[in-house]
């Protein structure tokens, strides 16, 4: 299901796994992305013949304006993003080192719930990225 | 004749306005209060402006597109 992303350092095939996790945990999710800092797309879980590359590029977009609008209101960055659209939510979570846990779900998901289920996993993928305990800091 | 001509403006008038309440809900479609919202480091929850808020909408059908949620 999962469409692979480009294996680096950082292990993305166990990122991806990661990624199945939360969905399965979270069976709203239907696509779920890990971003780094520069928008680099370092993993994600999307259906067959969804474009990476736009994907990860409107993501990144997201991502910076989140960043953007968080400086702007007093903070440094966002903990968490939750946008609602016609046809779903997507939902961002910040990562340590300036990454980025994407999600998105269908329009009656029970958002409080996937973005609890994505702070839990939020630790997990800064570990892997080596961000978390253990990891670069 | 009088009163007929009457009615027609009358009717015209209440078309014009059903059709220019029509495009203000059309153009108003955009992003909403509340639809996006932003939890900050601090832990404070913000909304963004209008226009940021409108962005991050835009953005987001984009992203659900994409990922064939959306036609």
């Amino acid at each position: 299901m999962a469409e692979g992303g480009a294996a680096g350092a950082t292990g993305a095939g166990e990122l991806e796994g990661v990624l199945e996790d939360l969905r399965a945990l979270s069976g709203e999710v239907t696509t779920a992305a890990v971003l780094l800092k520069d928008g680099e797309l370092e993993a994600a879980t999307l259906p067959p013949g969804v474009d990476r590359e736009r994907y990860a590029a409107m993501l990144a977009a997201l991502a910076g304006i989140a960043r953007r609008s968080s400086r702007e209101k007093g903070g440094s960055s966002f903990s968490q993003v939750r946008i609602k659209g016609e046809g779903g939510h997507v939902l961002l979570v910040g990562l340590e080192g300036g990454g980025t846990l994407a999600a998105t779900t269908g329009p009656d998901a029970r958002v409080g719930l996937v973005l609890y289920d994505m702070r839990n996993t939020r630790k997990e993928v800064e570990k892997m990225i080596g961000f978390g305990e253990g990891g670069q800091g | 004749m009088r009163r007929t001509f009457g009615r027609v403006v009358l009717l015209g008038a209440a078309a014009g306005a059903a059709y220019a309440l029509l495009n203000y809900l059309r153009d108003s479609e955009g992003a909403r209060k509340g639809d996006v919202q932003i939890v900050l480091d601090t832990g404070a929850t913000v909304e963004p402006d209008p226009a940021e808020a409108q962005e991050f909408a835009d953005i987001a059908r984009k992203v659900l597109e994409i990922g064939g949620q959306t036609r």
